[in-house]
This record gives C-alpha cells, structure tokens and sequence, in this order.
C-alpha cells in the first residue's frame, strides 16, 4: 500500500481518473454535481465528526456583550442554502457546535432551529435594530479565513447574505495559515473568524472544552463561571448519562452566549475504486489499510502490481 | 538646388509611420484600447454587481435568458462582470509596477552611465548582485511577511524588473555618449543641449517605451503567478489570474469560468507583445530581440 | 591587453563578485523570514509553553536576532543548512538532496526540448521572412509567451491523461512517461522566447557581408546557414540562457505543483508558509548559488564564443 502526498484536490481527482490512486483523500470542492454525474459508484460521501463554524472575537468591539447582534448574524445565514448550493455534498445545516454521531449525544437544538428561513431573517432584522444597527448605520465587519478554496466559498456566502438581510458591510480577509492562527490566538485584530473542530474522539467533550477560559484554542474570548464549573463537573463524572446531561447543559449555555456561528457538519467526500472491498464509512474516517483488499473484479481485472494510495 | 525648402522628417515620424503600416501591431492597439475602455466602464453598466451572489444560478452556464451572458461562478457571481473587475486590477498591476520599475531603473540606469567610472562601476556591481537572487522567491517571501496588500504587490513587481530597465538605460547612454551621429552633430557645433534633446533622448526614450510595452505583460503574468499561489489580491477583488486560478480548479464541470478570464487574459498579452514588438521595430529597425 | 588575459581577469572580477552577492541574499533572507508573523512550530493545538520554550533552546530561536544571524553565517561556511524544522528528522541538505536531482532533471529536458525546437523553429521562420510559415511560427511562439503555464498544464493533462491516456496525469517516479507533459509545459514560453531571439538574430546575421560574401563564393545555401550564419546567429540565444534559468525555476514552482512533482520549488513555497526557517534559507541559498554559476558560465560561453567581446574598463 502507497499513500501519495497531494498539495492539490484536481491533482489528485485527476490521477485517479487516470487510474493511478485506488482512493482520494479528498475531491474537489466545487464539483459535485460532476462528480455524481460521472462517477456515482465511485463517489463515497459519508458524515464526519466534525463542525464547521465562525468565531466571534468576544474581548473586541463589536462583539463584546453583543449576544442581540451575534444573534442576529447567526440568524441571518441561510444554511440550507448554503449547504445545497454552494458546499453541495451533503453536508448537514448545524445549529449546535457538536455534530451528531457521538454515541447516544443529542445537541440541545436552539428554538430557531425549527423555523423557516423567513421566520429567522425576521428575527435577525428585528435584533439588529435592537443592537443599534440599521441601514444608515450598518455594521462594518471583517471576516477572516485561511487560505483555502472551500472557506473562501463559505465566507463569500456568508458575506453576502449579511449583506442581503441585514446591509451589513464585511471586508474579507484571506490569510495564510500561520498569520490567520497568529492573529486568531492573540484576539487583538479578529472580529468574525472562521473555525471548525475535527474531533479526534468520539466525545462532546472534545468540543466543548475549546471554550473553557483560559484554554489553549479559545480564541474566542469566551469566559463563563458557570461553563467551566459544568466542564470540570463533567471531566469527573461517571455516569454516561449524567454526564451527557451535564454536556447537553454545557452546550445549551454556549447556545445561549452564542460565541459561534455554526454552519455545517463536515462529511468525508471522496472517491474509492470500486475493486477495493473492506471500505467501511465511519465518523472518524478512520480506515485500516489491513482491512481493505482488492478485487479482481470480472469485468475489469485490475493491472498485477498497483498500487493502491 | 534650394535646400531649404526639403523638409526633413523627425525620426519619430519615421517612427510613427513605420507603426502603422505594421498590421499586428496597430490590430492588438485597437484591441487594447477597446478593452480598456470595456474594463473602466463595463462593470458601471452591467446589472449585476461583481459581489452580488445569484443564489438561483450558482454554476451555471452562459446563457442570456439568465442574465449571465458568460455563466457565474460556485457562489453565483456574474463571470463577466468578475472579469472586467479583474481586468482593472491586471491592468493596473501592469501599469503601476512596470511605471515603478521605469522610474528606479531609469533614473539608476541613466545616473550610473551619466557619470560613468567609479560610480558607474560600483552601481553596476550592485545590479549585478541583485541581478543574481532568485527573485521569485523574495516575492513569495514579501507576499507571506506582508500579507495580500495591492500596493505591495505593485512595489515586489516593479522592483523585479527595474534591473532589467537599469542595464538598458545606462548601456544606451553611454553608447550614446560615444556615437557617430553625435560625434558628427558635436563636429557641426550643434549645441550640447540640442544634441541631448534631438539625439540622445529621442535614442533613449524609444528604448524606455519599448521596455516599458513588455514589461507590461510580464508584470501581468507574475501577478497572475502570484495568485495562482494563492497570495495574489484579496476577495471579493479580483485579477485575471485569480479568475484563471479558481476557473481551472473546475475545468471540465464549469469550463466557463476558466474560458472567460483566460481568453481575455491571454488575449492582452498577446495584444502587449505584439505592440511592444511593433514599437520595436518601429523606433529602432535594426534590434530584433 | 590579449583578448585571453582580459577574459581571465574578468572571470576573476566575477568569481570574486560572489561573495557579496551570496552575503545579500542570506541576509534579505534571514530578515525577511524572521519577520514574518508566526512560527515554525505554532500550530492549531499550541504547545505547552514549556515545550515551546524548550525548542526554542534547543535551536536557539531565543537568542537575540543578530546573534541568530552570526551563528547561521559560521554554519553555512561548512555547507551545513542545519535541520528541517518541518520535516522530522531530514536536515535541510538531505532535502535539498532529495529535491533537486528531481528539479534538475525536469528543468535540464525543458532546457533542452527549448533549446532544440525553438532554434529550429526561428531559424525555419527566419529563412522564410514575412511568409505564412513565418508568420504562423511566431504567432504560435507568441501563443507560448502569453498563455500562462498554469493554464496550459491542466490543459495537457486533460487532454492527453484523462481523455486520451497517453500518459500518467502527474506524479513521479524517474519514469519518462511521467516527464513528458512537465518538462512540455515547462518548456513551452522558453520555446517561444528562444524562436524570436534566434529568427530576429539570423535575420541580422543572413542581411550581413560575410554571408553575403559566403553566397558570393557560391557556398550551397545549406552549408550557408549552418556553418556560417548559425553560430553567430546563437549568441543571444546563449546570453538568454541566464534569465531563462531563473524564469524555468520559477516555472518549476508551478508545475512541480500541478503535476505533484517532489522538487525543489514545491519546498520552497510549503517551507515559506510553515515558516522552515532553515528550509527555506536553504533553498534560496542553493538557487542563488545555481543562479550565479550559470551566469557565470554563460558569461564566459559568451565571451570564448564572441571574440569582438572585450571585457574592460568600457563594460
């Protein structure tokens, strides 16, 4: 078994087209409905334990005890548009900061999560007007993401539907990675951020702690007795059930402060040969090289010799 | 014989007649000027705005019952106003770093031959040595320490290409010091300031626009390479290569968005070559790169 | 002075001239990297702050910046680019070892595809001035100066991997068929650079006495041009090898990143962006050494093949 270093998603989608990768890592963002056209049996989308969301800087203007106005932004992001027309693969609307998939875990979901888009935009104008915001006064933002096709994407959209529901006015700013991790840790340029949290176990804890005070990742500023006093309550607890009552509290009062901007749960896209068996779609995307083997498929014996990657 | 009535013509009307009997050259004119015309005033007429995001045309293809008459981009912007938007950066990006390059080089270039010997040499050396850096990779570098900044990508790109202008300019200068036509000029007891006037700047000056049309591309294809790297401008900005750059991330599921930019692209340094040739050959017959 | 002397000490001059070059290029360098936000070892999950510390120790990103700088220009007199700090366990020589051989050897074919074809080509259109083929060559030659390599290498790929499947779409493992579209598409712009130089210089050349002389004596036109006109014809074509060294290594950048080449120039720009110190002093070290030497190579080429060439107070 070889695995292959790729910089670049077309690269990659092209060698395997060319028939020189059993499976991608990852494909294109940007082609779904290509890829389902011309590759359905190949295409293998499954949800990952992971979220893709904003951050709000909490210790800098203007965000700073502005829970109507971060309210309101969360408000205005249409999510399934998002998620049906410009991310395209399935990938679920989020509410919550935990994705689903974690054993018997369920997010607290917010009110808001049932309503229509209209039903939102409504609140969202109405608290925007409340924070101090309107057309004649709008708000001036920055977002702030790292180099990458899909976040640049995403902050567009988001961009413009604050713009189209608000009159907000955002500046984008795309940085490399270690200049936008620099300026997210320091919290001293950040307004609206672009985060995300690939757990690396099964656990909502694993999520939640990012928003203890004084913790490594907290880049949002976020601080709140009572929230660290539950996550120390939780790190002690045994019972699984009380322990998932006391994160699903945890995750009810981050809702409620609302330091993020959630949007999507992640999925692993990619495409798998179809000689190769054993595959097995899992939150973690965890796949052991010992249980895949290929096929030597009737109608299309494969080349003696290949690698797979 | 009367003398006097012979009307001689100024080497730049040579020039200028040359030019225009050269077909390609006054073609790729035309086209550039429309073009720039196109670019300015374009996005003011269009009905789209080039960050307005049409949620129920994301993707798709040109088509005029859409409005989209080249197709829109993953977010559903209009890839023509995109375009033209873009071709303002380009355009600008080629016409203030190679003006920038033309000024330090000039002023380098004529200052070293001016004054010749010592200063002369020691300047030189000094090109020389920068001369020899791998300066692509200072660019990167100047990209990555001061993030995206449109100013600083006109600075890093006409600082690449003064050297190239320096060497000229001195090289003409101080030949010019020493040819025939102003030995001959000097022995006729032409004054020295209607010798720099008529001879040396005209000589000069032919060189500098020359350079200055190529250079223009070159500083088009480098802001382009940048892009493509992914430190070009910022969003929802835009240049030709940035177009360029995401439009051949979807080649084959929208081809559209790389046709567009890279058409209009490829089109212009064509247009810039094929002028910079033509003024070439028109102000200076007898040196064919 | 004798045409040899003056040729001797002039490559002397430029020998010597190294030295302060190389001394430039490290110190911009060093600077610049060292002024960029970030570290080489920040990441998502920051380190303990002991751990952090203790790297910095260990590869003395504590001590004050000069004094940085002084250790590094004792370590690089040994030819020593000390540790990768993003690679484990590589030094940045062994990388550079890794890297280049593969660079080299797609940026040496591309050299030599150019070379080849391009002098044919101008040389063909110069023989047939201000004919169709004339025409139709440069046209193409300047097809090749203005389409960016970025858009031609997806292009290639498309066209002779996917649809046709002539040949693997990237990658690399010393195989030729995997060279083909890389060194192709790096090839490409200096093909259509190298085919303006050489048909402009053996225009020039075909309109001079000697050949005219040549002709007179009643020389067939074939031994004409290739004994004749052709070398003269190549001088600037030799002097353009410097720049297109320095254009292919850029080029290089590109392409080793569409077509997942392992070179030098993909390094470059993940070592800029992880902020590998050492990487990336390493390689702009290394390819300004490169850059310098054929310079100074060409240089002299130039010189020993251009005798009216006299290197003295007048250059």
């Amino acid at each position: 078994m070889v695995y292959y270093p790729y910089e670049d998603q077309s690269t990659e989608l092209k060698q395997f087209r060319a028939g020189e990768l059993h499976w991608t890592y990852e494909v294109p963002n940007n082609q779904f409905r290509w890829l389902q056209a011309h590759y359905p049996g190949e295409l293998v989308v499954s949800p990952w334990l992971g979220s893709y969301f904003f951050g709000f800087n909490l210790t800098r203007e203007p965000f700073i005890d502005s829970r109507d106005l971060r309210v309101a932004l969360v408000l205005a992001l249409d999510r399934d548009l998002l998620t049906g027309k410009v991310t395209q693969f399935g990938e679920q609307p989020s509410y919550t900061l935990v994705p689903p998939g974690i054993g018997e875990y369920s997010s607290p979901q917010p009110e808001w999560a049932a309503w229509s888009q209209a039903e939102r935009e409504a609140e969202a104008q109405r608290l925007y007007q409340l924070a101090g915001y309107s057309g004649e006064r709008p708000l001036r933002v920055e977002i702030r993401y790292n180099t990458s096709e899909n976040h640049k994407k995403i902050a567009l959209a988001l961009a413009s539907m604050w713009k189209q529901v608000l009159g907000v006015q955002v500046t984008l700013v795309n940085e490399e990675w270690k200049v936008f991790l620099q300026n997210r840790q320091q919290r001293v340029l950040t307004q609206v951020f672009r985060a995300g949290w690939i757990s690396d176990y099964s656990d909502p804890y694993s999520f939640l702690e990012l928003f203890r005070s004084g913790h490594g990742q907290n880049d949002y500023g976020f601080s709140d007795d009572l929230y660290d006093q539950l996550l120390a309550e939780i790190a002690s607890e045994r019972i699984p059930a009380r322990r998932r009552r006391l994160m699903q509290e945890a995750e009810r009062l981050l809702l409620e402060e609302m330091p993020i901007i959630p949007v999507y749960t992640y999925v692993t896209k990619r495409l798998v040969d179809r000689h190769v068996r054993g595959w097995e779609n899992n939150v973690m995307d965890h796949h052991y090289s010992k249980h895949l083997f290929l096929l030597r498929s009737a109608d299309d014996p494969p080349e003696p010799g290949k690698n797979t990657g | 014989m009367e003398l006097g009535d012979v009307k001689g013509r100024s080497p730049w009307e040579d020039a200028w007649h040359r030019l225009l009997k050269n077909r390609a050259a006054v073609t790729s004119a035309i086209i550039m000027g429309v073009m720039v015309v196109v670019v300015v005033l374009g996005p003011m007429l269009s009905p789209w705005e080039g960050d307005f995001t049409d949620w129920d045309h994301t993707f798709s293809p040109p088509s005029f019952a859409t409005g989209h008459w080249f197709g829109t981009d993953a977010v559903g912007r209009d890839i023509l106003v995109r375009t033209l938007e873009g071709g303002r950066i380009s355009l600008l990006v080629g016409l203030v770093a190679t003006l920038v390059s033309l000024a330090i080089g000039v002023t380098y270039g004529s200052v070293a031959g001016y004054y010749g010997g010592y200063t002369d040499r020691v300047m030189m050396r000094a090109v020389d040595i920068v001369y020899a850096m791998p300066f692509m990779f200072f660019v990167i570098l100047l990209m990555v320490v001061f993030g995206r900044n449109i100013f600083l990508i006109f600075v890093a790109i006409g600082a690449i290409n003064w050297l190239d202008m320096a060497r000229i300019v001195r090289g003409q200068t101080l030949s010019l010091k020493n040819t025939e036509f102003v030995e001959a000029a000097q022995a006729c007891g032409v004054q020295r300031r209607d010798i720099i006037v008529r001879h040396i700047v005209p000589n000069l000056l032919g060189v500098v626009i020359v350079y200055a049309t190529l250079t223009i591309p070159q500083v088009i294809l480098v802001e382009s390479f940048l892009s493509f790297l992914g430190l070009g401008v910022q969003e929802p900005m835009s240049s030709w290569g940035a177009l360029v750059n995401d439009g051949a991330q979807d080649l084959e599921s929208a081809p559209w968005t790389l046709i567009f930019p890279a058409l209009v692209l490829t089109v212009t340094l064509y247009c810039f070559n094929y002028i910079g040739d033509g003024l070439r050959d028109a102000l200076d017959p007898k040196d064919r790169l | 002075m004798t045409g040899h002397a003056g040729i001797l000490r002039h490559a002397i001059q430029r020998l010597l001239g190294v030295i302060p070059t190389l001394l430039v290029l490290v110190t911009i360098a060093f600077f610049l990297i060292r002024v960029a936000p970030g570290g080489p070892f920040d990441a998502e999950k920051a380190l303990p702050a002991e751990i952090q510390a203790n790297l910095n120790v260990k590869y003395h990103l504590d001590e004050p910046l000069v004094q940085q700088y002084l250790r590094y220009l004792g370590q690089i007199l040994t030819f020593d680019f000390g540790p990768s700090f993003q690679y484990k366990d590589w030094t940045v020589n062994e990388l550079i070892g890794e890297g280049f051989p593969v660079s080299l050897t797609v940026g040496g074919l591309a050299m030599l595809l150019a070379f080849v074809v391009g002098t044919v080509i101008g040389v063909t259109a110069a023989l047939r001035q201000n004919t169709a083929v004339d025409y139709g060559s440069m046209g193409f030659a300047m097809l090749g100066i203005s389409i960016p390599n970025f858009v031609i290498a997806p292009l290639l790929i498309l066209l002779f991997a996917v649809f046709l499947g002539w040949l693997p779409a990237g990658g690399w493992d010393w195989s030729l068929n995997r060279m083909v579209l890389p060194v192709i598409t790096l090839a490409l712009p200096v093909i259509a650079y190298v085919a303006r130089l050489t048909r402009g210089s053996m225009i020039e050349v075909l309109h001079s006495n000697f050949i005219r002389t040549a002709r007179a004596k009643g020389l067939p036109e074939r031994a004409v041009i290739l004994q004749h006109a052709l070398k003269p014809a190549l001088l600037p074509v030799i002097s353009f090898m410097g720049p297109a060294t320095a254009g292919l290594i850029t080029g290089s950048v590109i392409v080793e990143r569409i077509y997942a080449i392992p070179g030098l120039g993909s390094y470059f720009v993940q070592g800029a962006l992880n902020r590998d110190y050492t990487l990336v002093m390493g390689v702009v070290i290394f390819y300004g050494l490169l850059i310098i030497l054929l310079n100074f190579t060409v240089d002299m080429l130039y010189a020993w093949l251009n005798p009216k060439i006299r290197y003295d107070e007048k250059r």
